[in-house]
Formats: C-alpha cells, sequence, structure tokens
C-alpha cells in the first residue's frame, strides 16, 4: 500500500521540473558560496566571522528551501483535493504526508551533503562530521513543511508562514556570538542545532557548553520532538 | 473606473490583511530589531539591501503567484470577470496592492535597522527603488503564473529564475566575473537593475549615480510599462479565461 | 433580448470548430434553457455569451446592440451565477457581498435577498464554513446583486435539497414575472421541465432541437394511450393509437369492464427527450 504512495511520488519526481530544481540546487548553491566565501575571505580581517557565518547560512538555508517547497507541494494537493481523496482509499493521509516529509529530508540531506563536502565549506571536518551536521540540517526540512502546512489553510497564508519562518534561519546566526545560558532562547530553532555543530568544527577554539557528540543527539531528539509535536498539531489542525 | 480601482485594492489588501500579512510584516520587523540589538558585527547592515532585494524582487513574485493561484482555487476569478470590472483594473489592483504592502513591510525593516544601527538612507531613492522594483516584479509574477498549472511548478520556475538571473549579478557585484561583456549583459538583468536601485538608496556609502543607475532605472520603468501593455494585460486576459474552466 | 446569429467558436489550439454555427434568440422575459450531453458546447456558448470568450465568429447581439459595443455597462446589466462556489472563504458572506456590491452602480436589496435564500442568520459567518449547499445560495445572491436584467444560471439547482431548490425556482420565476429574461444551462430535466418557456438541445456545437417543453413533449410522445389492468388476478398491459379513441371499442370495451390499473398517454418526458434527440444526434455524427 505505502508501496504505491511510494511509486507515485516517485513517478512524480521524474516527471516534475521540481526535482530538476532540487537536483540543480546544490550545484548551484554550491558555486555561489564558494566563490562568494572566497571572496569575503580575501577582504575582511581575520577575526571577522561573516564568512563563517555565510557558509552556515548556506549549509542551513538547503534543508529550509526543500522544505518550502515540499510544503507548497502538499498546500496544492490539498487545494486539488488530493488529501480528501486519499482520505476514502486503504492508505491513510498521514502515511502520505509522511511519505513526502521523507522525501524533503532525504533530498535535503543530500543537497546538503554535496554542497558542504564539494564546497569546502567546512575545511577542518571529517566526513563524518559531515554527515551528522547534513543530518540534523535536514531535518528542518520536514519541520519546515509541518510548520507551513499546519498554520496555513492556503497558499497565501502559507507564503506569509513561510517568510515568517524564514526567521528561524536567522536564529542560528545569533548563536554564533551566545555561548552562555543564553542559547536557552535559542534551540527552539531547529537549525540552532546543526549551527552548533557547524560552528564547533569552524571554530574550534570557541569554548560551548556542551560537546559536539552531545549537541548532535540533544539536536535530533528535539528535532523528533519537534517533529511529532507540528505532526499532531498538523493531523488536528487538518482533521487527518 | 478610480471609485472601482480603489475597491479592488482596499479589498486585496483587507484581505492580505486577513491572511495575517500585516501581522507577520510587523513580527519579521521585530525580530530584526531583536536580532540587531544583541549581534554586533558590521556586516549586519550589509544585510539591509540583501533582504530589501529579495522582498522587492523574489517575494513580490512569489506573493502574487500564491495570490492568483489561491483565486483560481477558490474561483473568485471567475465571479470578478462578469462584474464591470476591467482586466486593467484586475491587475492593476493586485499590482499596486502587492507594491504597497511590500513598502509597508520594507519601511518596517528600514526603520528598524535606521534606529538600531544609525544606517543613513535616501528616503525618497529609497521609495523610488522599492516601489518599481516591486511593480515590476509583480507583474512578472502574473505573467509566470500564467504559464503555470499549480503554484508549486510556478515556485519551480521562480527558483530558476533566480539561480539564473540572481547569481550572475551577485557574482558580478562582487567581482567573480567581470568584463565590459558582462557589464553590458547583467544590465538587462531586473534583479540586477533592483540591486542598483536599491544600492542607490543608501546614500553615503560611496555610491555614485552612475550611468548603471539610471539605466536601470529607465529600464525598471519602461520594461515595467511596456510588459504590464504588452504582456501582463494580454496574459492576463488569456489567464482569466483559462481560470473559467476553459 | 439576446439574439445569436450562425455563431461558430474554435478554441485557439483547436481542430475543429467546437460550435458549429447556432442560431437561437432569447426573448425578453423568457426562461431558456440550453440543454445537451457533456463537452456539447454549452458552457462555451455561455461563455461567450457573457462575454468570457471572445474571438467567435458570427453575429450576437444583447437588446439589439452587438455585444462587442457594450463595455462596462454589459456586466452592470446581467448576472451570472456560476456551478461552483465563488468566494473568499477568509471572508464573511457579508464582507464577499459587500466587496462585489461595491463594483456595481445598481445594488439590490441584500437582506431581502439574503432572508429569501436563508442565509441571512449565517450572514457574518466565514463562507470557508458554510456548506455546499449553503454556498451555493450564496453564488445565488451573488447572482442578483446588481438588479441583473439578464440572468445566466449554470446548473443552478445542482447541490441544493428540494426545499431549497423550490425556493430557487420560485426566485427564477418571480425575477421573470418582473420582466427579468433567464438563461439556464442544465441537466436536471425536471427543473428545466418546470421552469423553462423555451428549450434548445445542443449535439456536438449543434442545435438539434428547439422549442416549448409542451411542444416537444408532444413531438417526440407517441400518440397513444397505454392501459393496464387486471385481469384473473394478473396485469394486463395495452396499448391503443390516440387517434379515435373515443371511438375505439376496444379501449372503451375494457374501460368499461375491467379494473383500470393506470392510464397514460404515451407523451414522454424532457428526459427521454434528451436522451433520444442527443443519442440520435451522437449516431449520426459517426
Amino acid at each position: 500500500m505505502l508501496g504505491t504512495v511510494i511509486k507515485a511520488e516517485l513517478n512524480n519526481m521524474l516527471r516534475d521540473k521540481m526535482y530538476l530544481v532540487f537536483a540543480l540546487y546544490p550545484i548551484m548553491l554550491g558555486a555561489l558560496g564558494y566563490f562568494l566565501i572566497n571572496y569575503i575571505e580575501e577582504r575582511v580581517e581575520p577575526d571577522n566571522l561573516a564568512p563563517e557565518i555565510l557558509a552556515m547560512f548556506l549549509i542551513l538555508m538547503t534543508g529550509y528551501i526543500f522544505g518550502a517547497l515540499i510544503a507548497f507541494t502538499l498546500l496544492d494537493d490539498k487545494d486539488d483535493l488530493v488529501l480528501m481523496s486519499l482520505k476514502i482509499t486503504p492508505i491513510s493521509v498521514k502515511s502520505y504526508v509522511i511519505v513526502k516529509l521523507v522525501v524533503a529530508f532525504i533530498f535535503g540531506f543530500i543537497a546538503t551533503l554535496v554542497i558542504t563536502l564539494a564546497t569546502d565549506f567546512l575545511p577542518n571536518a571529517s566526513f563524518w562530521s559531515i554527515i551528522l551536521i547534513s543530518f540534523t540540517g535536514a531535518l528542518q526540512a520536514p519541520g519546515l513543511t509541518l510548520i507551513v502546512n499546519s498554520f496555513s489553510r492556503n497558499k497565501v497564508e502559507g507564503f506569509v508562514v513561510m517568510k515568517l519562518s524564514g526567521l528561524l534561519l536567522v536564529l542560528p546566526v545569533i548563536a554564533f556570538f551566545t555561548m552562555n545560558w543564553q542559547e536557552v532562547f535559542l534551540v527552539f530553532a531547529p537549525g540552532f542545532w546543526p549551527a552548533r555543530l557547524i560552528q564547533i568544527e569552524l571554530l574550534p577554539d570557541f569554548q560551548t557548553n556542551f560537546n559536539y557528540i552531545t549537541y548532535f543527539i540533544l539536536g535530533v531528539i528535539y528535532n523528533m520532538l519537534f517533529l511529532t509535536m507540528f505532526m499532531k498539531i498538523y493531523a488536528k489542525k487538518s482533521n487527518l | 473606473m478610480v471609485n472601482r480601482l480603489w475597491v479592488l485594492v482596499k479589498g486585496e489588501l483587507q484581505r492580505l490583511n486577513k491572511y495575517n500579512m500585516t501581522s507577520v510584516s510587523v513580527l519579521v520587523a521585530i525580530i530584526w530589531g531583536i536580532v540587531l540589538f544583541f549581534v554586533n558585527g558590521e556586516w549586519l547592515g550589509y544585510l539591509l539591501p540583501l533582504v530589501l532585494m529579495m522582498d522587492a524582487t523574489l517575494m513580490a513574485i512569489m506573493y502574487v503567484g500564491s495570490v492568483m493561484f489561491f483565486e483560481k482555487s477558490e474561483s473568485t476569478i471567475s465571479t470578478m470577470l462578469v462584474t464591470p470590472v476591467s482586466n486593467k483594473e484586475l491587475v492593476l489592483s493586485k499590482l499596486i496592492a502587492n507594491t504597497v504592502h511590500n513598502m509597508f513591510a520594507s519601511a518596517l525593516i528600514i526603520i528598524v535597522f535606521v534606529f538600531i544601527r544609525d544606517l543613513s538612507i535616501n528616503y525618497f531613492l529609497m521609495f523610488v527603488a522599492i516601489f518599481i522594483a516591486t511593480a515590476f516584479h509583480t507583474l512578472l509574477g502574473i505573467v509566470m503564473a500564467y504559464f503555470q498549472k499549480d503554484f508549486t511548478s510556478m515556485l519551480v520556475n521562480i527558483m530558476i529564475f533566480m539561480f539564473t538571473l540572481g547569481v550572475p549579478s551577485i557574482f558580478y557585484s562582487v567581482g567573480i566575473i567581470s568584463g565590459d561583456v558582462w557589464e553590458f549583459v547583467l544590465l538587462f538583468n531586473p534583479i540586477q537593475s533592483a540591486q542598483i536601485l536599491i544600492e542607490g538608496g543608501f546614500k553615503g556609502w560611496g555610491f555614485e549615480y552612475d550611468y548603471k543607475y539610471f539605466f536601470s532605472l529607465g529600464y525598471l520603468t519602461i520594461g515595467g510599462i511596456l510588459l504590464y501593455y504588452f504582456y501582463a494585460l494580454p496574459k492576463f486576459q488569456a489567464y482569466a479565461v483559462k481560470q473559467s474552466g476553459v | 433580448m439576446f439574439k445569436v446569429e450562425d455563431l461558430k467558436y474554435r478554441y485557439p489550439k483547436g481542430e475543429a470548430d467546437v460550435i458549429n454555427g447556432i442560431s437561437f434568440e432569447i426573448n425578453e422575459g423568457e426562461i431558456f434553457g440550453f440543454l445537451g450531453p457533456s463537452g456539447a458546447g454549452k458552457s462555451t456558448t455561455q461563455k461567450i455569451l457573457i462575454k468570457i470568450l471572445g474571438d467567435y465568429r458570427g453575429e450576437i447581439s444583447y437588446s439589439g446592440k452587438n455585444i462587442t459595443e457594450f463595455s462596462d455597462e454589459f456586466y452592470e446589466s446581467i448576472g451570472v451565477s456560476f456551478e461552483m462556489p465563488i468566494h473568499f472563504s477568509k471572508m464573511t458572506a457579508m464582507e464577499n457581498i459587500n466587496f462585489f456590491l461595491k463594483l456595481y452602480k445598481n445594488n439590490a436589496n441584500v437582506e431581502e435577498l439574503m432572508k429569501r435564500v436563508n442565509l441571512w442568520e449565517d450572514r457574518d459567518k466565514m463562507v470557508g464554513e458554510y456548506s455546499k449547499g449553503m454556498k451555493i445560495r450564496l453564488n445565488i445572491v451573488r447572482a442578483m446583486l446588481n438588479n441583473p436584467e439578464m440572468l445566466f444560471m449554470d446548473e443552478p439547482t445542482n447541490g441544493l435539497d428540494p426545499m431549497n431548490a423550490m425556493i430557487l425556482k420560485d426566485m427564477i420565476r418571480e425575477f421573470r414575472a418582473n420582466g427579468g429574461t433567464v438563461f439556464i444551462t442544465s441537466h436536471i430535466m425536471t427543473d428545466i421541465d418546470q421552469l423553462c418557456d423555451r428549450v434548445a438541445f445542443i449535439v456536438e456545437g449543434e442545435i438539434v432541437e428547439m422549442d416549448t417543453p409542451r411542444n416537444l413533449k408532444i413531438k417526440y410522445g407517441k400518440r397513444s394511450m397505454f392501459m393496464e389492468y387486471k385481469e384473473n388476478g394478473k396485469t394486463v398491459g395495452i396499448e391503443f393509437p390516440l387517434d379515435g379513441i373515443g371511438k375505439n371499442k376496444e379501449f372503451l370495451d375494457l374501460l368499461q369492464t375491467k379494473e383500470i390499473e393506470t392510464l397514460h398517454s404515451g407523451e414522454t418526458t424532457l428526459e427521454d427527450i434528451f436522451i433520444q434527440v442527443t443519442g440520435v444526434a451522437l449516431k449520426n455524427g459517426e
């Protein structure tokens, strides 16, 4: 049963131009970031954090953009009454939504990984560390999909929510400047966790409250809680 | 005509308010305020032109697209077609409403930046820049919506659009690509033009109002008018017919 | 009111005409039914009449003037009721109505209209919370907002319960009684039968039949009388020609001696005519 959903989604991928963007995105953004960061690095003082922040921003943005795209396909499905017609099939709407979320995550993960590896954004990081960062970064994608769909009932509202949630990308930037207890205010942004991991890799001298692996584990736990909570809100709001 | 247009614009803005656009704009400005307050770093000031440019280009296209596809799914466009309202008024009302709301949202962010970061801004030129850039890209959005079957595919095209036009523009401004040929080619890039106009609004950043500034100004203004008369208006007519189920 | 002469239409990318030279006239103060199977050209014709589709060939005049010569004032004088919901779901019914109202010079009495379709109580509810039937009733209010002289109604009773369908039919009749003209497309033949003064059947872009429902029923009905009576506990059916029935001995005998169960003249329903007319024409087209 679930196989049918996955097959339909795969079919869509081959037909849909969106997946072309998914495929091209890492290349374009990677190229952009590579040149831009080198350019800035050559021009700013060595202790200026701008290149590091930009690198982090680009890594985090990937999960975010993939989440936004999937969010709008889900809103489109709602308008086309696809969700309604799924309700009267043996497949639950929930599993359809979950497949979409997983697709957002997997593509986000691959794209983040490719970008980070290809551009050498994190020159000192090991391969495994980059995998962990991509993993937590890509968790934002299903998160954003759920946020947009939980708080909007149509495309225009979806657009508004997306614009607002774009600020979730700004919070991790503050993380670069906040090391002490103040970070409790930032942990709510799903992107905070990959941001910390990136920061530890980029600026090993910085004192952080926890070590790398603790941030990773906490990040995965938090994101899972976040996803579960918004899945519940979404399911409740759309009567799944 | 003027009276009806006003009714339409007011309707668009009222709906926007219902979709929480106003409160979100205020919230966005407040969060920028908090970020600017807590985070030090000269580089944050450089973010403002980028944010304003994104709002006036990418966001303007996306917004009008989302509205048009939403009206399609609500079929309200069909009933608008059988009122005395002309297509011209419909396109203009979208154009005005989108431009007004983006100028409002941009104004809030500018105020926050100026208040906390003491930037110097030429308000008149900034007004002109955001007005022209938003109006131009809204028209572009209307045309793009015409060619797409749903909002998702429109989003995909917007992404492609941003990458093909936005990336070269950024590359050029940081000197990765250079030379007379590129300079000439990029003059015809609306995102580049929007960027030049918005940068022009920050006087005191050593900006010279050279031929590129005036070219961009003319390009977006005249281009916008041509786009309106020869592309957006006829396409909207066809779009409207298509939406009525043909 | 409306005069259509030799109307032809082809979609911009179409290979053949979808409307093949139809001509008809809608008289002032009549309810005109436009019937036909899906894809026959019903809605295309309606869209041409309400000036959503241009680029047609042929002549269409409204109140004696070519419709291409009209501008805004055309829409001031017509009302269109759509089959699908057409309101902003995030606004209340009244907010929707007030918005559309301001686009017209003529304004109808909204309270009266809303009360008539039983929506006045729910006027401050979001349209998104309305049921399907309520949305359709709101569509009708929307169509009549500008006190139109002519109404176009697309499947007006589709989705309405019998009670509300009756209210709507009464409203349409009243509209005619006050001098209004109505153009209806529908699949629901009983509605058409009850409402329309004249109907036209369109099949594959051509009008194959046009007359009053009564005349059509006579034309397509058999001139016969069908009788069912009881004989030895069983029902027996027998058919007699209608001509000279008063002198038909067998008929009169049965009438006097048997227990009659049913007695029907062979007039047909609009539904049968629909199937017959559209079916025949489809066969000819092959």
